[in-house]
């Protein structure tokens, strides 16, 4: 059957659950996309898929607070049921925040998506980054990174996807550029800016997304917002 | 660290319970996590467990090398999934052990648990452990390492184990007697060997000097009634097998002479169709699976089974939740019930001639012609398969390389079928595992092959299957030997276990881990000839280490078998409307 609707939901990520990666965080929505019942979309031919389709991957060990998720449907429901029954079958560490309906033909996520914010913070303390250090590292004209991928290593500039950096109260704030041409793993910028960052702090640090902003052309852009209740 | 959702214990169904005057039961399965939640014996137990609300039941598993190494660096203890708790502060330890292979983990879990290994030196302080499972029916080689061993299927005598348990008012001691009065419990303190010069088992005996009644296994007798769950856990990370799972019966009619399990949990028992119409609606419900197995020895021995299968599509349709027949038997009949579950779909076909010869097939009873095989393969052709796997065991009593040559044949014209068939060509794979004696079967008096005569087969079965035929598979044979050797030791081994932990041996079903040269070490180092264990003929009337414990299946029963194998007699299954072969289950309260 044909899609009719595609149903945004915004959904959170923490606890335990930040431990998952992408491929297991996608399987566990899918399959509670099934237990809610939502009258999901299949894809055609020899193994049909529900047609869900996922933001950009969040690292482990990063939580997410307003992470996207699409859901093609071939009925239209209220979408205040679709966040309740999908609530209601969520495994712990996950909850949806807000649901959505955008055209059939609005871009994918993955094609629509262009910055990503987190916000980093020690668990035992401080973090350590004065605004003089991020002063500095937004003055350098650029920061060269080796990046290793399938085996082959390479000089990245990141500075260019580095779109703000501030020290708020908690630790620091960053906005990177995550779109179809460039994205910053959040932890290639921990590691320039955090001082003497050794991946053995890993445990000491509380990473958390807090939003995914999409293209301006988009139907509902997902901005970050500001603080409001923690999902538990 | 490797994949850490494998300690996490959040996932979906899992059981979290306030253990405040609880009974506290961890349960385990010594082997990853994925291995571990993939076997459905661990499903039921927990489920049944937990269903009583006075006791709280939580997973534990082997951690793998690299959080092993962390937990001893940071010398904390072992800890169950669901709380974190230590393992140790639990009041039973129930490990479920499935194979043999196992055994260097349980030593390897217990230490990490901070249990002492020798079940002599635990005291108040520590779980009464517990084992079951198949590989239970041997107990001796890890019986100085277990308080208590549970015969057969487990679901009710467990519960009756805990409210034994849960009366604090008597020591550990006085417990674990108690339990042992609980039918199909077996307590190794309990039995006096006798041993030969040689160190091997000469008699069995009770603390009262008179033979050793054998502890005989449980039976669930009504499967409608026994505990099964439906919210099954849905691991967050793939498993081995990442399906919600349906147990349509239990045991097996056919009776082949190699098959542990076709003896193990006899007599053949159903659940209802509407049972099984049932629980399926309610397991996919609970955990969103997209695959639903049905899980038995050979689902197509289900009775009603194209009703089931009908029904399910019919409860499924449009729903995309798939199917999947485990096992096959060969038959048409079960390549028209593949075909329907199928229809869009044709991934490999796997089918068990399990021996190329006719002589030998009869040898082991297993009730099939070459006849049969060759019109199983057409009808897979016919709708559509491309890809087939078959297994073959090799090293068989009585085997010849003239057998070895009728398995290459047999493979040419399964090959030949599919000439003229349109489409891709047949693409065949011969998976072929050493076969292994195995305790309370008509093969425990048989020899068991060295390595080197495998070797020799293997080049044989190289010449009699060229290449463009078919792609022959197998395992590195050291390590069937080694089970060989645990499945039919004794008491004796638990020497070579622990000496064998010591110097390191864990996850033997791991390629990466498995180290048969220290293992050899180890025998060495006890003084210990693995050899006499599995490369002997044994005597009709030797006595047998396992018969401390009994499936029900009598002892001359298996000796005639093993000789009417010998002479290439078969018996037919049993089942409605067949010839009772005499086993010695009936009229025992076994469901027969």
């Amino acid at each position: 059957m044909a899609a009719v609707a595609r149903l945004r939901l915004i959904y959170s990520k923490g606890g335990l659950a930040r431990f998952l990666a992408h491929l297991d965080t996608c399987n566990v929505l899918q399959r509670a996309v099934r237990r809610a019942e939502l009258p999901v979309a299949f894809s055609e031919g020899f193994s049909p898929h529900p047609r869900v389709s996922f933001g950009p991957p969040l690292p482990i060990f990063v939580e997410g607070e307003r992470e996207i998720c699409d859901v093609e449907l071939v009925e239209e429901l209220p979408v205040q049921q679709a966040v309740e029954r999908m609530n209601r079958t969520l495994p712990s560490g996950f909850a949806v925040v807000e649901a959505s309906v955008v055209p059939l033909k609005a871009p994918s996520i993955t094609a629509a998506v262009r910055q990503a914010t987190y916000r980093v913070a020690a668990l035992d303390g401080e973090l350590g980054v004065t605004e003089a250090r991020v002063a500095q590292v937004l003055s350098r004209q650029e920061i060269v990174i080796e990046k290793e991928s399938r085996g082959a290593r390479r000089s990245v500039d990141i500075r260019p996807a580095i779109l703000a950096l501030t020290v708020v109260e908690a630790g620091l704030e960053a906005v990177l550029e995550a779109s179809p041409s460039r994205t910053l793993n959040v932890f290639d910028l921990i590691r320039e800016v955090v001082p003497g960052y050794e991946p053995a702090w890993l445990g000491r640090l509380a990473v958390v997304r807090t939003g995914l902003a999409l293209a301006a052309d988009e139907a509902s852009p997902v901005a970050p917002r500001p603080a409001r209740p923690r999902v538990p | 660290m490797e994949r850490p959702a494998r300690y996490l214990g959040q996932e979906l169904n899992s059981v979290h319970k306030d253990p405040a005057g609880k009974l506290r039961f961890a349960l385990s399965f010594p082997d990853t996590y994925e291995v571990g939640m993939s076997h459905l014996g661990l499903r039921i137990l927990y489920h049944a467990l937990n269903e009583q609300e006075g006791i709280v039941c939580e997973r534990v598993f082997s951690p793998w090398l690299d959080m092993e190494a962390l937990l001893r660096s940071e010398h904390l203890p072992l800890f169950t999934l669901e709380s974190g708790a230590p393992v140790r502060s639990f009041d039973v330890l129930g490990i479920s052990l499935p194979y043999e292979m196992l055994y260097s983990n349980v030593l390897n879990l217990l230490e990490l648990a901070g249990i002492p290994l020798a079940n002599d030196d635990r005291d108040d302080g520590d779980p009464i452990v517990i084992a079951g499972g198949p590989a239970c029916f041997n107990p001796e080689p890890i019986a100085g390492f277990v308080d208590v061993f549970v015969l057969g299927e487990a679901e009710e005598a467990v519960l009756e184990i805990c409210q034994v348990v849960g009366d604090r008012s008597s020591s550990r001691r006085d417990r674990i007697a108690r339990i042992g009065r609980i039918p199909g419990c077996y307590l190794p303190s309990e039995v006096q060997v006798g041993t030969t010069a040689a160190g091997a088992v000469a008699h069995l005996r009770d603390g009262a000097g008179a033979a050793w009644t054998p502890v005989l296994k449980r039976v669930v007798a009504d499967l409608d009634r026994a505990p099964f769950p439906t919210r099954q856990i849905v691991p967050s990370i793939p498993i081995v097998h990442d399906r919600a799972q349906l147990e349509t019966h239990r045991g097996c009619m056919w009776g082949c002479r190699f098959c542990q399990a076709g003896m193990l949990y006899r007599a053949q028992r159903e659940r209802s169709l509407s049972t099984l119409l049932a629980q399926a609606q309610e397991v996919i419900r609970h955990t969103g699976y997209e695959e639903l197995g049905l899980a038995s020895l050979d689902s197509v021995d289900y009775s009603r089974i194209q009703e089931l299968v009908d029904g399910l599509n019919l409860r499924f349709a449009g729903k995309h939740v798939a199917i999947g027949l485990p096992s096959l038997r060969m038959d048409s009949f079960s390549i028209d019930l593949a075909n329907a579950l199928q229809r869009v779909k044709k991934t490999q076909l796997t089918l068990a001639p399990e021996a190329g010869s006719q002589r030998l097939r009869d040898v082991i009873n297993k009730n099939l012609t070459a006849q049969q095989c060759l019109d199983t393969v057409k009808a897979a052709l016919d709708a559509g398969w491309r890809d087939l796997k078959l297994y073959f065991m090799i090293g068989l009593p009585t085997e010849t390389d003239a057998d070895l040559v009728e398995m290459g044949q047999l493979i040419r014209e399964m090959k030949r079928l599919a000439k003229g068939c349109s489409g891709r060509p047949l693409s065949l794979t011969c998976a072929v595992s050493p076969f292994v004696a195995k305790p309370h079967t008509p093969f425990q008096w048989a020899r068991q092959c060295t390595v080197e005569e495998l070797c020799h087969k293997i080049d044989v079965l190289k010449t009699a299957v060229p290449r463009h035929a078919a792609t022959l598979k197998w395992r590195q044979f050291e390590l069937a030997q080694l089970e060989g050797v645990f499945s039919r030791g004794d008491r004796r081994l638990g020497r070579v276990l622990r000496t064998a932990h010591r110097m390191g041996c864990k996850f033997e079903g791991w390629t990466e881990c498995f180290d048969h040269g220290l293992w050899m070490k180890a025998f060495e180092a006890e003084g210990i000839d693995p050899a006499t264990f599995v490369h002997r003929e044994r005597d009709e009337h030797e006595a047998f280490p396992w018969e401390v414990v009994s499936t029900g299946v009598s002892r001359s029963f298996l000796w005639a078998d093993y000789v009417r194998s010998l002479a290439g007699e078969t018996v037919p299954g049993c089942g409605a409307g067949k010839t009772c072969a005499a086993c010695g289950l009936k009229g025992r309260g076994m469901g027969c």
